[in-house]
């Protein structure tokens, strides 16, 4: 349990993260997917299947990062 | 914190990741993420038919999942969790990933009626959460 409140503390900080820095982000990545740990962008891809290979090549575990989508500017998503 | 991303933990017999969820009253079926599933390596060919979604303006053919738990992370700082059957989208063709790629993972009002849990949303002051 101890290890899981880790696990939700630390997605909680790599997504105050993203927010905080979407318009840096979005300059450099809009439409693409990325991959976050420790505050940083670990990595980057047009699609998510392509990003966790490269993840892979990296000897990144997906499972440990938080993966978000850059909205690009002007669209909003409605389900 | 944006009051309608959140954090998770989803786990499987096998696998966990971290990941974000939306959380959807206009959803009557709680939808795991394609690249969620991705992630957890979810079976696809193992699992059976459910109904067929209509998820922005496009119909998927749903499967069902039931070996998915939610870990929450609680107001006093403990772990929540819920385990819940979800519909995974499998999609068919190139186009249909790209299409849902970028679809979360979806909490919707089944999820809500099954472990009684209530939506207190206050928009005004970015304030939602769930309790029981």
């Amino acid at each position: 349990m101890e290890q899981e409140l880790k696990l939700l503390n630390s997605s909680i900080s790599d997504l105050n993260w993203f927010k905080e820095n979407s318009k840096e982000i979005r300059k450099k990545h809009e439409g693409k997917f990325v991959a976050i740990k420790d505050s940083s962008i670990k990595e980057v891809a047009k699609d998510v299947e392509l990003l966790i290979k490269k993840l892979d090549k990296k000897g990144i575990e997906s499972n440990f990062v938080l993966i978000k989508y850059v909205t690009p500017k002007g669209v909003i998503s409605i389900l | 914190m944006n009051y309608l991303n959140n954090v998770i933990l989803l786990k499987t017999p096998r696998k966990f990741l971290r990941t974000t969820f939306i959380l959807d009253t206009g959803s009557p079926t709680t939808i795991l993420g394609y690249s969620d599933a991705l992630r957890l390596q979810i079976p696809f060919d193992n699992l059976s038919k459910r109904k067929i979604i209509r998820l922005g303006g496009r119909k998927y053919q749903g499967y069902v999942f039931n070996k998915l738990i939610f870990i929450f992370k609680s107001e006093d700082n403990r772990t929540v969790s819920e385990k819940f059957p979800v519909t995974v989208i499998k999609p068919t063709s190139d186009k249909e990933k790209e299409e849902i790629g970028a679809t979360p993972t979806i909490i919707g009002t089944d999820f809500l009626k099954n472990k009684g849990y209530k939506l207190f949303c206050d928009m005004a002051r970015d304030i939602a959460y769930l309790e029981k």
